[in-house]
């Protein structure tokens, strides 16, 4: 009986834990910061294609996958690596690839119909921010078995990798942030400083983006408990997160600016 | 003792999907109760400050906050709007929405020589009823024998095979819910600048009329909805999707027309 009870209030914690989704959270922030660093030119045009705000958009791609004709999109959601372990942007699942695409596609977006302005708008409000998870860079099993392995948590069951990159690293001890709060605190950057993570192509952020996607394999092995990591490692982890997070708000932005540049 | 065991499995796992919910429920609401404030004019906020303070979006949900400790005056069915078949409000026994509304504006217009404490509540019961009769799931038509009660739907998470085992059954009061729950992060601040992005045009529109006008349109929104919403309906992913804009719009309505309730009343003495 007493197993019984633990086990019950076990999976009540796990439950209001795992409510806490990383996945809207850090959408929302990274939109959020796109949002604050649009020229008054692109808002004015995304505005003219969508509706809502960028963050409204931010898991669009998430809600739309799984259903036709949005179904192919779902498998860009990460960079795919080749087998001497670049991005590989000959692969059209790799999300870096799609962005690409999506950017030069836009250069004729004045000719183009609305609604697939509206859809590769969509498209990149949501890649530019995937591209840049730590925990969605994909790599020939040969080459990085470890991409493929599990997690533990305290009852010794199998953990995501994946999920805890995506859903748990970036707000270990933010629990109540807001995506605002997020921006206010962590898109601090000055002109020159966003001029310089925005510079290159999106293969180049996505290539610069790996030594963080490698460091996830050191911070949490294979078999490590999730629910055991060290302060410092938390730490770390959130900080690789937010590394991340911070270059793809203001990229999105740049990229948005760019389509729309007078 | 197994049974025990799972229907207490089954509260705690409730528990943890309606915390994400609430919290995100909460700022969605406060997103319209932000938009209300953003559109009054200069004497309706300075009466809703000199009752409520600098801000209301507490007040959105202050009676659900009496019944939790055990303090409301009203049974839980004050919530849910009910409708004839011309869409006006049904002549009921007991608490209702509507007659609840207009007799705290009756007591909110006559505030001279009251008590503060009794102007305040009126104020908050106005503000709560208006955003429950903003939710469909709260709307029950006479015309519609199923909606006069709550029922239960499916919902799948998607359309593939792998996904549409994935069934869950929610109470269509609590549906709607849902669409706060995919947001999560976004604050009441930015669910408000988002209202007026995408709705911001038709404001005047939204608040047009009066108090049965809005339940009127309501109300008729309700009844296209309830063509389909029935007892056990499955609902796809793709269909809980195009519902999505439907939602916030009605979140839009609820802010636009508070402020114009807000502004008629502190005009009203």
């Amino acid at each position: 009986m007493k197993k019984l009870i633990v086990l019950i209030i076990s999976f009540a914690v796990i439950s209001v834990n795992s409510a806490m989704a990383w996945g809207g959270f850090a959408h929302s922030a990274i939109t959020e910061i796109a949002e604050r660093n649009l020229t008054p030119q692109a808002r004015e045009q995304i505005h003219h294609y969508l509706n809502h705000s960028l963050p409204f958009y931010a898991i669009w791609m998430d809600q739309y996958r799984y259903t036709d004709p949005y179904r192919p999109s779902g498998k860009w959601h990460s960079n795919w690596m080749d087998a001497d372990g670049a991005v590989d942007m000959a692969n059209e699942k790799c999300a870096a690839y799609q962005v690409t695409r999506i950017q030069k596609l836009m250069k004729n977006y004045k000719n183009m119909p609305k609604e697939e302005v509206r859809l590769n708008l969509l498209y990149l409000i949501h890649l530019v921010a995937d591209m840049h998870c730590p925990g969605h860079n994909v790599w020939p099993k040969k080459s990085h078995p470890q991409y493929y392995y599990h997690l533990t948590n305290n009852k010794g069951k199998k953990e995501s990798f994946h999920k805890v990159w995506d859903v748990d690293a970036i707000q270990y001890g933010r629990k109540k942030w807001t995506a605002s709060y997020y921006a206010d605190k962590m898109a601090t950057l000055s002109p020159k400083e966003i001029k310089k993570i925005c510079k290159g192509t999106p293969y180049k952020w996505a290539a610069t983006s790996l030594p963080n996607a490698e460091k996830t394999f050191e911070l949490t092995p294979k078999g490590s408990n999730k629910q055991k990591y060290s302060k410092q490692t938390r730490e770390e982890m959130r900080r690789i997160c937010d590394e991340e997070a911070v270059k793809a708000g203001y990229r999105l932005a740049y990229v948005m600016n760019q389509i729309f540049k007078k | 003792m197994k049974k025990v065991a799972l229907l207490l499995l089954s509260v705690f796992a409730v528990i943890g999907a309606s915390a994400q919910t609430g919290a995100s429920m909460k700022r969605v609401l406060e997103g319209s109760m932000i938009l209300a404030q953003r559109n009054l004019s200069e004497d309706g906020k300075e009466f809703v400050r000199s009752f409520l303070g600098q801000s209301f979006y507490e007040d959105v949900q202050y009676l659900y906050y009496l019944e939790k400790k055990n303090q409301a005056e009203y049974s839980s069915d004050i919530h849910f709007l009910y409708l004839d078949k011309n869409f006006r409000p049904m002549k009921r026994e007991g608490d209702d929405l509507i007659a609840t509304i207009e007799a705290s504006m009756a007591i909110v217009r006559d505030r001279e020589g009251r008590e503060r404490a009794e102007v305040v509540m009126a104020l908050r019961t106005i503000i709560n009823l208006m955003s429950d009769m903003h939710n469909i799931g709260h709307v029950r038509l006479e015309s519609v024998p199923h909606s006069m009660q709550d029922f239960k739907i499916w919902r799948y998470n998607g359309d593939t095979p792998k996904y549409i085992k994935r069934k869950y059954q929610v109470e269509w009061s609590r549906f709607w819910n849902v669409y706060s729950g995919s947001h999560s992060g976004m604050t009441g601040a930015m669910w408000a600048d988002d209202y007026e992005l995408a709705y911001g045009a038709k404001a005047n529109e939204y608040a047009a009329g009066s108090l049965y006008d809005w339940v009127a349109d309501i109300g008729k929104s309700a009844n296209e909805i309830y063509k389909w919403a029935v007892p056990d309906y499955e609902m796809s992913r793709i269909q809980r999707n195009d519902l999505e804009d439907f939602y916030f719009e009605m979140m839009a309505k609820l802010g636009y027309r508070l402020a114009k309730m807000l502004d008629m009343l502190a005009q009203q003495q």
